[in-house]
């Protein structure tokens, strides 16, 4: 099966080019993936998938089969083997990044290949997994490349943290009070609409963000605000929810979360509907009110944020996604080679729909903050 | 088809359930009927170290009466269900979408909070608890909480309750006016899964609809509430243009998947067919 | 069902034959008190397990079995290079042309895989469970190769090749033309004068025989002496096939098919595990067991159908056929296992069904794919060529403007031409379809549903009505040995039965044809106990064992009581002639004037003198006193090779409701008039009618193998592969005309695959009479749901079933997408 994932991301073409052929960063994107080894264009690793009672672990390599420097098309090969004899998975992911004024588009396309049981299916759930795994991918893919190759400044990333600090903490009572908040159901049904929208063109997004009334790209704001702070993994999972609280009752706190993080608005609104949420992050909270409907008519800007750039591409990432490298990896930028997770993570299908949802639904936030609203319950709950 | 090795537990007690569950390892499986654990076991796509089967655990079967709720245990049967004067006569929903359930055999194993619990999109029973405003009790290490129904169902096959946790028992209010229910279930052959299915529970008052919560199975990663059309149906003429005209938003805001049974377009016109079709049985059109 | 408990109201019929016995082996097999293969334990027995292949096409370039072989329990671990040599390849026993390609079936992958599910190395073990364990820790590599699944595309030029050593993915070209074999005239000038020519395409889907009890093998050796159990239609079959490509002598090598339970000739065949199990019992010198799983058994074992058919019919305005023209596309799968190629070429001569056609001819091209091959499938060639020109018919029909019985009648053959022989070279042999339908009307209430029809259409229902006619005949008994050998068949199609008199005068029946569930024991002793005057209880049917039934062909085709019940009475006739010898003698009197009725010889005009020939029996075992010159036994063996086919023949009708709502089909009444010649066990004939039903129906409604765009199978389980239970089906109301069979002594035609030829069209063509109003004209099997309503409101057949979102027809493209669109993202499927 073909899956199609496009975002924006902004920084220049060569920059995020650079990024993609570092496999180190580029190969963790894969939710639930582990790099086992590195050697040139080739690595080993693992992924694991996990769905309700389904447990797959997929362990095999991945190399770079074609780095068109003109182009900018990187093609990568993955292949793995269930470790239970259940079949393989095989990716052909070719990814194309286009500079797009001061940004980069990226188009990934994943040639996405499962045999064996898991195929042996005529339900379309290991098809949906798979289509929410590759979106997660994306979604990190593009937080990755968004952060560009000199993640390190220091001062940015201080500044953005305390951003990140100040935002979890003031969207974690927020969520709490989400919790409560009647209107879930609404809000639910709201993301449900924005999602459908978000599935297609702009314009769309457009109208269907207006129609819920939750109106949003929340998340994104923190996330940009949070760059890509250790909070960032948290925080966006508060920010949801506390939109969505907003939406329908007040707003204020999530006004509150944002002043900080966020820079100033306008700028941005990429022109894919998907991105929208970058466009976010630039008028989080401030504009619960009709944000996305803007955003995507503006071609994409690199944002006047403070501390140079927020982490942009961001939108996409979502909460869980970050997992504890991930979470780390803000706070020890730059140059530092991503700590290999020893033992991968499994895709939680709560982490893979949180992710997914969030990348492909971006752009009405509110859609977002309905799942995230969910996970967060979810994960307070676990970790009780 | 053999499953993997496991270790198997079963406990007499909740509260041996959940020492169980955490003493299991890192994939514990907990076991209520066993019609959608089995099968995933024996195929291996499915390999959990520990499976703690509730059967032996004292209390959570049966149905009684909690006052203004009917309290159903999580390991009664679907075939306990089917034939409970309690469920019949304060949520005849429940029975009328259980007869539904797979086959004779599987509803004689099968439970229902491990249908809950499994959280299938295409099950029958999610959408109805949801339709029932139903809520389910959990009990884990720390104690015990309740989950609406509207925040019970997080994803394909994934619920809120957590890891080292346990589904007790469901309590479904009784329903106090003039009410009605439906369940329109679509699916292929008798035992098969449902394509798309709704649950529509219907309070009428002096010839309208005073109130209505439609349940929609199969039409997304979790069941759904139909809620563009509860709005259109609250303080509608029950009559079938009005009814008629409500359904057909019932697939607003929904996105069904695609695959061998239907594509989504299909599932969707689905869904407003057997919206109107449920909502006037319901309503006693 | 009505039609049995009218006949249990009748007075039972002092003959047995005609009697509506209950079974007498349905209590063991239903409560599974009996043997299985799978039940057999044997001293020291090992357990295999195969690993399969799951991509399907790609060279195997590495295979680790070394975790494996140290893993608990396992004894060995097996891959395709180790029996490389000594394998051969599996039998196809149907070279259908001259210069038909094989590309030969080894029974374990080499070194390249061309289906999944296809076994790549076997584990064996000291239990099942470690057999299936270990199968986790191999390992094996494979280079993709492309995969061939579309036959319209595989034929095309510069196709990818399923097997890259042949030419082209064409496996044969088979041709009848009644032109060039002078049984009719020549097609194209009859198709160039026609006032009226219909061309359609019909895809007739890939089913899977989907039998109860999955295979199963479980092989012994003793010295140099080997006996397999195997749950099979066919143990002789088998044996004879199982020595040819071991090399293990004919007569060291025994096959047992105990209790079989079910078939539908998804165990006509020479499975690869058979082969595998006898290698490996040999290699081991201990006795083995394989036992497949759902899974596998839907994946692996042979599926049927699979055939694109183009269909032109010819005709004058007036609604005279003037000729047919066949041209089929038939799916072998990636190999040819028994009689894979011959399939379709079965069917080459009923197309023309029970029509007057002048010309008609036939073509069809066997096409290799990477999917598990077909083979034969209840019905096996015929269903497909009866859906063909019952739904050509109808088409013919409203392009006419003709109501679709009457064109059938005038053109059917009517009931004074019998013995007729058609443009195919057939001769039908007997039959009066016009009774037959007209008492096909009657049960189902037709004048009556045509009005509410109407009723329906005039207020718009949304729920329509439509009635389906599907007048139909089959050519059943296979086979004659002769027909066969001109048709390249690698068989005969006698078959042999024996008659063994106890000293007690109970009689044991031997017969060559290994039922698997038909009934064989109740319908030959009720054979036997009429033609010796025995009592039913007294006589015990021996089958499935190749060293108690020596002789035999086994069971498909309908073949066994048409052959296999001839080949007994024509024991029984032999027996009974010995028993005169001696009755005559015991009884002091000529043969000549002796009269045998009853089971009792009797001396003409001397009443009370006469001897039973249970008392013969004992007498002749003690041998004291019989005449010189004989041998003292009144045992008998006979074989019987038919003349001719035997050509059941019935009128089905269905009457079909349409939900233009939801697409969902739903039958209101199905009523069929069936004439299958002598009905030895009525209570029989109504089971295989029903069954046969169920399974026709189940191809028209619900049953379809699915492969991705990846060559997996997606129908893997059943919650997939959709077999309708009885919930699913409406009541039958059936009834029978009899023409008797002039070709064998029983006067039977064979009844084991009318219901499932003959209801698939009619179903369908119920459906789209309800909607043709509507602007439908073809609906493609399955008739989903979802393909009669994209049919009604998108126009078209409803397209393919493959989902954008299942791995088949792939394509899903995430909601983040913008501005990139491909083909392949959009949804899949030709509508």
């Amino acid at each position: 099966m073909q899956l199609e994932n496009s975002f924006t991301v902004p920084v220049p073409v060569d920059e995020a080019w650079r990024v993609l052929l570092d496999i180190e960063r580029i190969a963790p994107c894969m939710p639930g993936a582990a790099v086992d080894s590195v050697t040139g264009d080739d690595f080993t690793g693992r992924v694991k998938v996990k769905l309700g009672p389904i447990n797959l672990t997929y362990q095999g390599k991945a190399s770079f089969v074609e780095k068109d420097e003109v182009a900018h098309r990187a093609v990568i090969d993955a292949k793995g083997k269930d470790q239970r004899g259940n079949g393989t998975a095989a990716a052909t992911v070719t990814a194309t990044l286009k500079a797009e004024g001061s940004g980069t588009r990226v188009d990934v396309l994943t040639d996405l290949n499962i045999t064996g049981r898991p195929a042996q299916f005529g339900r379309g759930v290991m098809t949906d997994v798979g289509n929410k795994l590759l979106g997660q991918f994306a979604d990190k893919l593009a937080a990755q490349l968004g952060e560009g190759d000199a993640q390190g400044d220091a001062e940015r990333e201080s500044a953005a943290q305390k951003v990140v600090a100040t935002a979890a903490g003031a969207v974690e009572e927020i969520a709490a009070s989400a919790e409560q908040a009647a209107g879930n159901g609404a809000v639910k049904k709201a993301a449900a609409a924005t999602k459908k929208a978000a599935a297609s063109t702009t314009e769309k997004v457009t109208s269907a963000s207006a129609d819920s009334e939750a109106g949003t790209a929340k998340a994104a704001p923190a996330k940009g605000a949070a760059a890509k702070g250790a909070a960032a993994k948290a925080a966006p999972a508060k920010a949801a929810p506390a939109k969505a609280a907003s939406a329908r009752k007040a707003t204020a706190p999530a006004v509150t979360v944002v002043p900080d993080g966020a820079p100033t608005p306008a700028d941005t609104a990429p022109a894919a509907g998907d991105t929208a949420p970058a466009a976010a992050e630039t008028a989080p909270a401030a504009r619960d009110t009709a944000p996305g409907a803007k955003a995507p008519s503006t071609p994409p800007k690199g944002p006047t944020a403070p501390p140079a750039r927020p982490a942009t591409g961001a939108p996409l990432r979502s909460v869980p996604s970050g997992g504890p490298a991930r979470s780390t990896a803000p706070a020890a930028p730059a140059a530092t080679v991503r700590p290999k997770q020893a033992e991968p993570e499994p895709i939680d299908l709560l982490e893979v729909a949180g992710g997914a949802a969030l990348s492909r639904y971006a752009a009405p936030a509110a859609g977002v903050a309905a799942v995230v609203l969910l996970v967060t319950l979810v994960v307070r709950r676990r970790r009780r | 088809m053999i499953p993997a090795p496991f270790a198997y537990a079963r406990p007499t007690t909740v509260d041996e359930a959940l020492q169980a569950l955490a003493a299991g390892g890192e994939d514990v499986k907990v076991m209520a009927g066993g019609q959608s654990l089995i099968p995933v076991m024996r195929l291996r796509l499915a390999a959990p170290e520990t499976v703690v089967d509730l059967s032996k655990v004292e209390g959570l079967r049966g149905v009684r009466d909690d006052g203004d709720a009917i309290v159903i245990g999580a390991m009664t049967t679907h075939s306990d269900v089917l034939s409970d004067p309690l469920i019949a006569e304060h949520a005849p929903l429940i029975a009328e979408a259980t007869g539904t359930v797979a086959d004779r055999q599987v509803r004689h194993r099968g439970t229902f909070g491990g249908a809950l619990v499994h959280a299938d999109p295409a099950g029958d029973l999610p959408a109805v608890a949801l339709a029932l405003d139903a809520e389910f009790v959990v009990v884990g290490p720390s104690g015990q909480r309740t989950v609406p129904a509207s925040e019970f169902f997080v994803d394909y096959l994934t619920t809120a309750v957590g890891e080292g946790e346990l589904l007790v028992e469901v309590r479904v209010p009784k329903l106090a006016g003039e009410w009605g229910m439906r369940y329109e279930k679509f699916n292929r052959v008798a035992q098969a899964w449902s394509i798309v299915a709704v649950a529509a529970v219907v309070r009428r008052e002096n010839g309208r609809i005073a109130e209505a919560r439609i349940g929609l199975t199969n039409m997304g990663p979790t069941p759904l509430r139909a809620r563009a059309v509860e709005e259109a149906l609250a303080g509608a003429e029950a009559t079938p243009d009005a009814v008629g005209a409500a359904a057909a938003r019932a697939a607003e805001g929904t996105e069904p998947s695609s695959d061998l049974n239907a594509q989504a377009d299909y599932r969707q016109h689905l869904a407003t067919v057997l919206t109107r079709r449920a909502v006037s049985a319901a309503a006693g059109l | 069902m009505t039609a049995v408990e009218d006949r249990t109201g009748t007075p039972a019929p002092e003959k047995e034959i005609g009697k509506a016995r209950r079974r007498k082996e349905d209590a063991r097999l239903i409560t599974g008190r009996t043997t299985w293969t799978d039940n057999t334990v044997l001293p020291g027995m090992l357990h295999l397990a195969v690993v399969r292949s799951p991509v399907a096409h790609a060279r195997i370039t590495n295979v680790d079995v070394s975790a494996a072989r140290e893993a608990p329990g396992v004894v060995a671990v097996y891959t395709g290079q180790d029996f490389a040599e000594e394998q051969g390849s599996l039998p196809c026993a149907w070279p259908v042309t001259p210069d038909m390609v094989n590309p030969g079936h080894p029974s374990i992958a080499v070194d390249q895989v061309n289906h999944v599910g296809e076994a790549v190395a076997i584990i064996v073990a000291r239990s099942k469970t470690a057999a299936q364990d270990a199968v986790e820790l191999t390992d094996i590599d494979y280079e993709l190769l492309p995969v061939v699944l579309d036959m319209e595309q595989a034929v095309q030029d510069g196709a990818d090749l399923v097997h890259d050593q042949l030419e082209s993915n064409t496996s044969y070209h088979f041709v009848f033309d009644a032109g060039e074999m002078g049984t009719g005239g020549d097609t194209e000038q009859a198709f160039s004068g026609a006032d009226v020519v219909v061309s359609r395409r019909f895809v007739q889907q890939r089913l899977i025989p989907a039998f109860m009890e999955p295979r199963s093998v479980v092989v012994q050796p003793q010295g140099d002496n080997y006996t397999m159990w195997s749950s099979t239609q066919v143990p002789h079959i088998l044996r004879v096939m199982a020595a040819m490509v071991t090399g293990i002598p004919e007569h060291k090598l025994r096959v047992i098919a105990p209790d079989v339970g079910g078939g539908f000739g998804g165990k006509l065949q020479v499975n690869p595990e058979e082969i595998l199990c006898l290698l490996i019992a040999r290699r081991l010198g201990k006795p083995v067991k394989w036992t497949e799983t759902r899974s596998e058994s839907l994946m692996t074992a042979h599926h049927g159908r699979d055939q694109v058919q183009f269909v032109d019919i010819a005709a004058d305005r007036e609604g005279h056929v003037k000729g047919l023209r066949v041209r089929l596309l038939a799916d072998m799968g990636a190999y040819l296992r028994l009689i894979t190629p011959g399939v379709p070429a079965l069917g080459a001569f009923m197309y023309p069904g029970i029509y007057k056609f002048p010309a008609y001819r036939f073509e069809c091209d066997g096409v290799f794919t990477n999917k598990v091959p077909t083979d034969a499938y209840r019905g096996a060639g015929r269903p497909e060529a009866t859906f063909a020109i019952e739904r050509i018919m109808d088409e013919l029909a409203v392009e006419l403007g003709m109501d679709p019985m009457e064109l059938r009648r005038k053109n059917w053959i009517d009931a004074a031409e019998f013995p007729f022989t058609t443009v195919a070279g057939l001769a039908y042999d007997s039959g009066d379809y016009e009774t037959a339908t007209q008492q096909a009307l009657e049960l189902l209430g037709y004048d009556e549903l045509r009005a509410e029809q109407q009723q329906r259409r005039e207020s718009n229902d949304p729920v329509q009505l439509g009635i389906g006619i599907s007048t139909f005949t089959e050519m059943c008994g296979l086979a004659p040995s002769r027909v066969l050998g001109s048709l390249s068949f690698g068989a005969g199609g006698w078959e042999s039965a024996s008659i063994r008199m106890l000293p007690t005068g109970k009689v044991e029946v031997v017969t060559g044809s290994t039922p698997h569930g038909q009934g064989h024991e109740t319908a030959w002793s009720q054979l036997v106990a009429d033609s010796l005057g025995v009592p039913f209880e007294d006589v015990e049917v021996l089958h499935g064992d190749t060293a108690i039934s020596p002789r035999g062909l086994d069971t498909y085709g309908s073949r066994s009581l048409v052959v296999g019940g001839s080949a007994v009475v024509k024991a029984a006739d032999k027996v009974i002639a010995k028993a005169r010898k001696i009755a005559a003698h015991l009884l002091e009197a000529s043969e000549d004037d002796l009269d045998f009725s009853g089971g009792t010889f009797s001396v003409r005009g001397t009443p009370g003198a006469g001897i039973s020939i249970q008392e013969i029996a004992l007498a002749i075992f003690a041998a004291h006193d019989y005449p010189e010159g004989i041998e003292p036994s009144i045992d008998a063996e006979a074989t019987f090779d038919p003349e001719n086919f035997s050509f059941p023949h019935g009128t089905h009708l269905c009457a079909m409701e349409v939900d233009t709502d939801t697409g969902f089909v739903k039958i209101r009444k199905y009523a069929c008039v069936d004439d299958i010649g002598t009905i030895v066990n009525p209570l029989i004939v109504e089971g295989q009618i029903h069954g046969g039903l169920a399974q026709g129906i189940a191809q028209a409604l619900y049953e379809e193998a699915i492969y991705d765009a990846d060559g997996n199978l997606t129908t893997g389980t059943f919650v997939d592969y959709l077999v309708p239970s009885a919930a699913d089906l409406p009541h039958f109301d059936t009834g029978n005309t009899v023409h008797t069979a002039p070709g064998n002594p029983i006067g039977a035609k064979g009844v084991g695959e009318a219901g499932c030829i003959a209801s698939t069209p009619a179903v369908v063509n119920a459906a789209l009479d309800a909607v043709r109003h509507l602007g439908v004209s073809d609906i493609r099997m399955p008739l989903t749901p979802e393909r009669v309503w994209r049919a009604i409101h998108q126009g078209g057949d409803g397209g393919d079933r493959a989902a954008a979102g299942s791995n088949a027809y792939g394509g899903a493209q995430t909601e983040t997408t913008a501005g990139v669109s491909t083909d392949a993202s959009s949804l899949g499927g030709d509508r």
